[in-house]
Formats: structure tokens, sequence, C-alpha cells
């Protein structure tokens, strides 16, 4: 054997090592480790997470938290494309951030929280979070998402008043001419995700308040998108479209651009979900913002939120060897009153607990906080679990469709409805 | 028969054989494996998060021939694919051709426009995207020089041309590089000879330049064809196949289906039809093309 060769032999075991060597974690006795899929984002740092795990570890030795991140630039879809990575690699963090998708509680990979858990008994309306009587989430907190903010200052330089906040799309529509009148945007609107989200939030707004259960009625054949109820909420998008009402060139608006449009005063009202106060709060400028809830047809009106399935939720990866050990932390981290309240008031969000957890709110905030308590209707919504889960990716027919309304390119709206009526049969 | 093996081993032929092994052992993980999985795959229902699957044989496949979205992929592909060669071909034989004179500048320049096949795709989608939004630079300049807003990413008959135009000024770097590498082979005696005999530039050009740019004009067409029948990058950050589905590639409805419907079965029939149709094209375009060489240099 020539010196060649038994270099290329040492070459060839260095790569077969690299290729197949595992790195299988040591356990000391008695130790229960969790790997913690975190989602960070520019309010949720690595560094938050990491000293409450710190801290918990502190509080119970017996304990080994390791932190694995999912990065919030992709939106919610890069947690779920990340768990569903580490499921096809059978290497599955203990406990999931933000992993909102039905589909892994219907593939079983969800761990069924104890229904007689007296902690869990502490979350408000805990029927909302049941899928099928069942609890996979620890509802602590909420999102609301059914809230549209408007600018103080520009409202009342319209000749608005408090008194002119409406309820009806008649009011609403009323309040974007008179708007317009003055020489401003009426509805800063934008594109990316943020389209299907208008979008979705007009049908929790006015079919989810009417259909609680829609998706166990969509399956019972009760309710279809070709409605004329629900077209009606499109021929509405369609009217505040054709009238001018929202923000020309919306569709290549980014989220980013959207928010700081809206803060540098190029529209007076903003449908946006509640994270945005975090974002007011930060900001600096010399107007308040006001906020109220999304109209309806009749009058009524839904606080839809974010039940479960979004917010930041958690849950439970059911093949976890400690899963009884990640409840708890899961429950400490959302209860303990230093890290449950920096981690709901970073994103916006509200507790669902009783007795809450309690941060220090800004004006805007609380008023969000009371709009909330105060509104008699609040369903989660129509993207997530209804009675029954919403099939996944409908958000991008919601976006084809809307998109379709925006740029005026559709040839019927009953037909643009039907597609998501199609979507939806190909789906179930 | 241990002498035997020594000498097997010792021979170039084995030991090349054995350099051959960990790049096809990768070749065969990433690429091969994934082409038989993914067939694989589009045989059954499987949404890619539960542990079991049906087989459904090839209605997946049918399904996809019955699905507007699918039809409109493609047509959407081929729009880029067909436009963005032809336009990349045009625009860089005309880049070449002036920076295959002697000048100043002219390193400058061709490095100048080299240099945006330097910059992710990625990057350069977000810096495009930033100067094309509705409240971007370039509506800026144009509302400070009284001139209407354009709406290049949200208007659906415009998106697609930005879109194209923005690849295009990315890739023709990569087509004048190839061709001007093809206009320095040619030998300065066939120009003289050429105008000796009284041809003018167009039939220098048509005589000469192009005949001997044939091997160029294949690489660049095949290389450029195949790359927009992939495009994904730059769509999925200017557009992400919006408005109203106007820019959805078939690459960008595979990941559409696959990833945020969890329809890994049926991407994977799409997949398999958009396999086939880039190798289908790139094959015959390369046969066609090389023919078309030999006739022309000959």
């Amino acid at each position: 054997m020539n010196k060649r060769f038994a270099l290329i032999a040492v070459l060839l075991s260095l790569f077969v090592a690299g290729v197949f060597a595992g790195g299988a974690s040591e356990e000391e006795p008695g130790q229960i480790n969790l790997k913690w899929q975190v989602w960070v984002t520019p309010n949720l740092t690595r560094e938050f997470y990491a000293s409450a795990a710190e801290t918990y570890m502190q509080l119970n030795p017996g304990v080994q938290i390791e932190i694995i991140e999912a990065n919030a630039a992709g939106g919610g879809e890069g947690a779920v494309d990340f768990i569903r990575n580490r499921l096809a690699a059978g290497d599955v963090p203990d406990i999931w951030t933000n992993v909102m998708d039905a589909i892994f509680i219907e593939a079983g990979h969800v761990w069924e929280i104890p229904a007689d858990d007296p902690d869990l008994q502490r979350v408000k309306n805990l029927e909302l979070a049941a899928i099928d009587g069942k609890y996979y989430s620890f509802v602590a907190h909420i999102q609301p998402q059914g809230s549209i903010f408007y600018n103080k200052s520009m409202w009342a330089e319209a000749g608005l008043t408090e008194a002119d906040i409406p309820t009806t799309w008649a009011e609403f529509e009323a309040v974007c001419e008179t708007i317009k009148a003055a020489g401003f945007v009426p509805i800063m609107a934008g594109g990316e995700w943020t389209a299907w989200a208008l979008f979705q939030w007009f049908l929790n707004a006015e079919v989810v308040k009417n259909h609680p259960n829609f998706w166990t009625e969509y399956e019972a054949g009760d309710v279809r998108f070709s409605d004329p109820e629900v077209v009606a909420v499109g021929e509405f998008l369609d009217r505040l479209v054709k009238n001018g009402y929202l923000i020309e060139g919306q569709l290549s608006i980014g989220y980013a651009q959207l928010e700081q449009g809206f803060l540098g005063g190029s529209a007076v009202m903003y449908p946006m979900g509640t994270w945005y106060t975090a974002a007011d709060k930060a900001a600096d400028k010399d107007w308040e913002t006001g906020v109220f809830v999304y109209p309806s047809r009749d009058g009524v009106q839904n606080f839809f939120a974010g039940y479960g399935v979004g917010g930041n939720t958690m849950r439970i990866y059911s093949g976890s060897e400690n899963p009884e050990a990640a409840w708890e932390f899961v429950k400490w981290f959302h209860m303990d009153p230093e890290y449950g309240a920096d981690f709901i008031e970073a994103d916006g969000l509200y507790s669902n607990l009783d007795p809450p957890i309690l941060y220090d709110m800004t004006p805007l905030q609380r008023e969000v906080n009371d709009l909330f308590q105060a509104t008699e209707i609040s369903t989660p919504q129509i993207i997530e679990y209804v009675g029954g889960p919403a099939p996944s990716g409908i958000t991008d027919v919601f976006q084809s469709v809307i998109e379709a309304i925006i740029t005026q390119t559709y040839d019927s709206l009953e037909a643009e409805f039907a597609k998501i009526d199609a979507f939806v049969a190909d789906s179930m | 028969m241990i002498g035997r093996l020594k000498r097997n081993i010792n021979t170039i032929r084995f030991q090349t054989a054995l350099l051959f092994v960990p790049g096809f052992a990768i070749y065969a993980c990433i690429i091969l494996l994934s082409i038989v999985l993914a067939f694989y795959y589009s045989l059954f229902d499987w949404d890619g998060v539960r542990n079991s699957m049906n087989f459904v044989g090839f209605a997946n496949y049918v399904r996809a021939l019955r699905q507007p979205a699918f039809l409109n992929s493609l047509k959407v592909t081929f729009f880029f694919a067909v436009i963005g060669t032809a336009l990349v071909n045009v625009i860089s034989i005309s880049l070449s051709a002036q920076l295959n004179r002697p000048g100043n500048l002219t390193n400058f320049y061709r490095s100048a426009f080299f240099f945006p096949q330097l910059i992710s795709m990625v990057a350069i989608g977000f810096i495009f995207k930033s100067l094309f939004s509705y409240i971007g630079i370039v509506n800026a300049i144009l509302e400070r020089w009284g001139l209407p807003l354009v709406d290049f990413l949200g208007d659906p008959a415009l998106a697609k041309w930005t879109v194209l135009f923005v690849s295009v000024w990315q890739i023709t770097g990569f087509g004048t590089v190839i061709y001007l590498a093809g206009l320095q082979a040619i030998p300065q005696e066939l120009y003289d000879a050429a105008k000796i005999d009284g041809a003018n530039p167009w039939q220098r050009f048509t005589s000469i330049t192009f005949p001997w740019l044939a091997p160029s004009l294949t690489s660049v067409t095949v290389f450029i064809f195949t790359g927009y029948m992939r495009m994904f990058d730059f769509i999925f950050v200017l557009t992400g196949g919006g408005p109203v589905n106007s820019t959805e590639s078939i690459a960008i409805l595979v990941i559409r289906i696959g990833f945020n419907q969890f329809k890994i079965s049926y991407a994977s029939a799409v997949s398999m039809y958009f396999l086939v149709l880039v190798g289908a094209i790139s094959m015959a375009m390369t046969y066609f093309l090389r023919r078309r060489e030999e006739v022309l240099i000959n």
C-alpha cells in the first residue's frame, strides 16, 4: 500500500466519520433534559428566553433546558417548517412555540394536557381552547386582533368625534368618506401577509360572529364561502377599494412600511392586531392613538382573537420523554410574575388567566384591554380552529381573492369566493 | 488473492474511483435520493406530518393537470424563461461587443457589469423591493418630477415585468462574461480578411461574430433558460407569487402547496412534472443548439 493510498484512506475515513458521527447527549442519572424551541423576535430575544431557562434551572436543579431557536423572519410558517423538519429528522424539541397548525394535533404529535390540572382551570373561556374536547395548549394569554387603530389628531382634523366611531359597515363607510373628503387617506393597508389578514379579519367580524362553529358547520354543508352572507364581506371590501378608501399601491407595501406609514401619518385608520400597541409605545410621535372594534353589517361586534393557536402559544411534543416536566416548565414560564408578564408585554398580548398576569400598560393597551372585556362576543379566527380546524394554507386562497378585489381583476365576486370553496373541497 | 488486491489498489483507475466516491455519495444523497423520494411520495397522499399515508397511484399527477394554479404557474414560468432568456442573450451580446473594445474604462465596466452576479439573489430582491415599492425610492423620484406613481409590484400586469427586469439586471453579467470570452477567442484575421473583402459591420457580425459565438450561445441559453425555469428567490422576495398569482412560477407553487398547505405528495407530483419538463427542454435545447453550432462553424 503506497503513501498516496494511505492518505486517501485517511481522508475517506474522516469523511465517513464526519457524515455519520452522531451527537448523543450525555444525561446524568435522574436529570431531566428538555429542549425548548423558542420564537425569537426583535422584542422576544434569545437572551430573554435564556434568562428564563436559567432561572428555572436554578429553581429546579434536576432540570436541564436547551434552547433551540426558530427565527421569526419567515412569519409563523417558520416555526411550523422548523418542527416539521425536526419531526422528519427524528430530533424533536419537547416544547414548541408558535406552531399553530392543527395538523400536528390531528397527526398525534401534540401532548394532551390533563384536563383536571388545577392550573389549566385558571384559563378563562377554557372551552374556546378545546379541540374535540381536549386541551393541547396552555392558553395563558390571548392575542386580540379585532382592532382598528386610528390617529386621534387626524380623526379630529377630519371633523370626526368619538361619537363617530363606527359599529356598522354603513357607519364605517361614512367615516371613510368624511376622512377622504378632508384630504386624508382613510385606511392604511398593506401587501404580503397583511393582505390576507385584512380579508380574514373582516370575515371574522361578520361571518365567524354568526357562525361560531364555522368549520363544523362547513363540514356539515350548512355554510359556504359562496353563500351571499359571506360574499357580502367581499362586496363591502370591494366598495372600500372602489371608493378609494385604502391607501394606493397597498399590495407593494410591506408590513414594516405599513406600520411606519401609519406612525408617520400616511393614513387615519390602521386595521392591525394588538401587537401594534408595543410599536405604538416605542414610537416617537406627537399624537395619540385610539382604537375601536371591527364594524359589522348589523353593528353587533366581535373582538376576535388568537385563542390557543396563535400568539406564541406553547405546545408539548407527544413523543417527549418528559412531557410532565415540560408542562411544569410551560406553566411556570407563563405564570411567573416576572417572565410571564415580560413575555406578554413584549408581544402586546393579554393575560387570559384568572387572576391575570399584569404588566405596566400604556393608555392604549389599557383601552384595548377595556374594549376587549366590554365586547360581548369574542371568537377565534377563521384561519385557526373554529369548531374544527381550518384547512392548512387557506391563507393562500384568501390572499388571491383579496388581491383580485384590490386590483379589481375579478370576473365576479361570487366566482372569487367559489375559489375558496374549491380550495377547501380539495383540502378536506 | 491478497497480492491481486494490492495490485488493484495501486492502480490509478482504482484510486480515481475511490476519490470519486465521496462526491458521488453526496450527490446521490442530496440529489438522486431526493428525486427518488419525491417520486415515491408523489404516489401517496402524505401531508409531511402524519406517520401514515395511503397509496393513491398517479392521482396527484391527474389532480395537477386539473388545477388552474398548476397551469397558470406553467404559463408564468415559460413567460420568465422565454422572454428572460431572449433578453439576457440580446443584452449580453451587445454589452460584450462593447466591452471587447480597448478603452481606459473597459476593465472597470467588465467588473461593474459582472458585479450583480456576485450579490445574493435574496439581497437583490430586498434592494429592488425597497426601490419599486409603491412608497419606494423610484416612486419618490417620479413624484418629485411631477410624474404619476407606478405600482410596479402591486399591479398584476406590471409585477411580472418588474420581476423580469430585476432578474435580467442580475443575470446579464454572467451572459456578458461568457460572450466576452467567446469574442476574445475569435481570430482577428477573420475580421481583417472580411474588411478587405468589403464586409460592413453587420455582415461581419452575422458572418463571423455570431457563428463563432455559437458555443457561448449554447451555454448561456441552456444555463439561463433552466435557471429561469427554476427561479424562486426573486419572486419570493419581490412578490411572493402575487398579485393574483401573476408571478407564481412552478417553484413558488411547489413550495406553497408543499409547505403552506401541507400537501407534500401533491407538491412532489408537481415537482416531478417540473423535473421532466426542465430535463426534456434542456436536453432538447442542448441537442439543437449543438447541431446549430456544427452547421454554423462548418
